[in-house]
């Protein structure tokens, strides 16, 4: 008994997790239709100045998620560090590719760990 | 009276008065423990974090007392009483868990929901000890108090023994502990015992990406889908997932930090040489702390293997097959299982990273554990 309420509390949460990015879409698609609608009849208005903001085709390719700020200091970081650049892709890593990352640092940490005298 | 006889009585008396006449063999038993634990936590780097405090407080609490001097944590109006109230009365688990909550990152476990059912396969370790200890004549409530060492979850234990079996707490936290400092000692044995090769050297898909928003929406649907569920659950997962929720939200970073930091450090510091202090000889040494201890054992290794066995089942229906590893990960000693699987299977292929898949097992295993101890409180006390 006590293992089934386990096994369904769980797999309800399977079920809602599983759904949540398709919900969390259809509900981003719906609010892109609905600016994009007002937008439309603004644009009537002013295309001109639509044209004007509309991103240039060297901007950097990047995921909806990046806010705009993060990818202005990443690309002036590299530009100090590098020189003259051109950032073609952005995208943040993914929880195995932080791992990786993590691994790393963790066997560079352990290499130089001193181990303290008298102990 | 001559100055020889006043000074011999003097001497007898502050020798009265000192703790060697009232020390017996048991508690001198118990302080060498507790200096184990102290030498394998600095010595051996053991859950150094855990066993330090526990260690000290099983010394501090085996001093024999004064009569007549109120000192230990079972002698009412000491401070060490006061200290011993959060453990008691079930307080310091709830702040443990806000602490963990705020802690956690759920996001690999969001990117790959099918290994939630793994923290859920290693919650029969509780319930099949739960039967076992029924069946060797402990009551209802002791014998769920003692099941749930099988969660490896040491505040989960002590909150459900504080509810359901006050009397066991000493035995019950000091056998959950030292299980969940064993972890790197027990599970490697069963884990490669139920699999082959080929087995460990399955290498899982990389992770999706998890949005805020996602991560976010989870710890408050979560709450309300495990409370409706298991109503008992709602102090500790309320407190996981609402330490969860500060981390998350974005806005409360002070409150997280704070949660994750000073406060979960506090609380296992109190928490740790509470039940280390109460594990008074004349409470502690008996024939049914060794059963606990024995119980508690087989709960958590019934737990690590039907964890690896139910991955094995999942794998005969999933197109892309999980590392049956994982499935050890499903108790909820974070982050010791999941580093344990990682090791496990880095022996086998020293490229397979599985540290950050084994985290979502792991992470299930704690809400898993909580709705259990959850489930049995409502049961049993009622």
């Amino acid at each position: 008994m006590g293992m089934l309420v386990v096994f369904v509390a769980l797999s309800v949460l399977i079920a809602i997790i599983s759904a949540m990015p398709r919900v969390i879409e259809i509900l981003e698609n719906k609010a892109l239709k609905k600016e994009a609608k007002t937008q439309g009849s603004r644009k009537s208005a002013s295309s001109e100045k639509a044209l004007a903001i509309a991103p240039s085709p060297s901007e950097p390719e990047s995921q909806p998620d990046l806010p705009h700020e993060l990818i202005a200091v990443i690309a002036a970081a590299a530009e100090f560090e590098l020189g003259p650049v051109r950032i073609v892709r952005m995208r943040p890593l993914t929880p195995s590719e932080l791992a990786w990352t993590l691994e790393g640092r963790l066997r560079h940490h352990a290499s130089h760990r001193l181990q303290p005298r008298n102990r | 009276m001559n100055a020889f006889e006043f000074l011999t009585s003097k001497a007898s008396q502050l020798f009265h008065t000192s703790a060697f006449p009232s020390l017996e063999i048991g508690n001198a038993i118990m302080i060498v423990i507790g200096l184990i634990f102290v030498y394998l936590a600095i010595a051996k780097d053991y859950e150094p974090l855990l066993l330090v405090p526990i260690g000290f407080g099983i010394v501090v609490g085996n001093i024999p007392a004064v009569q007549g001097m109120p000192l230990s944590v079972y002698d009412e109006g000491s401070v060490l009483r006061f200290l011993y109230f959060g453990v008691e009365k079930g307080v310091y688990p709830p702040l443990i868990f806000l602490g963990i909550g705020a802690m956690t990152d759920f996001s690999t476990m969001l990117s790959n929901p099918k290994l939630i059912l793994l923290g859920a396969a290693a919650q029969i370790g509780v319930f099949g000890t739960f039967l076992g200890a029924l069946v060797l004549g402990f009551d209802p409530n002791e014998a769920g108090a003692i099941g749930i060492i099988g969660g490896a979850d040491g505040p989960t234990a002590i909150f459900l023994s504080s509810r359901l079996a006050p009397h066991l707490l000493g035995a019950i936290a000091i056998a959950a502990y030292s299980y969940m400092a064993l972890v790197p000692v027990i599970q490697p044995p069963i884990m490669k015992l139920l699999t082959t090769k080929e087995e460990r050297l399955i290498r899982m898909p990389p992770s999706r990406t998890v949005s805020t928003r996602e991560r976010i929406l989870f710890p408050i649907i979560g709450f309300l889908v495990c409370t409706m569920l298991a109503p008992g659950a709602i102090v500790l997962i309320g407190m996981l997932f609402f330490g969860n929720l500060l981390k998350e939200c974005t806005v409360t970073d002070r409150l997280a930090a704070t949660a994750r930091t000073a406060m979960i450090d506090i609380v296992t510091i109190l928490l740790g040489f509470c039940v280390g202090a109460s594990t008074s000889a004349p409470y502690f040494l008996k024939q049914e702390s060794i059963l606990i201890f024995v119980l508690g054992a087989l709960a958590f290794s019934v737990a690590t293997a039907s964890g690896v066995i139910f991955a094995k089942f999942m794998n005969l229906f999933l197109h892309t097959k999980i590392n049956p590893l994982l499935g050890a990960a499903g108790v909820s000693a974070v982050p010791d299982s999941a580093r344990v699987v990682h090791m496990v299977g880095r022996e086998a292929d020293p490229q397979n990273f599985l540290l950050m898949h084994a985290m979502a097992p792991n992470v299930a295993g704690v809400i898993g554990s909580a709705i259990a101890a959850g489930v049995l409180w409502s049961q049993l006390a009622n």
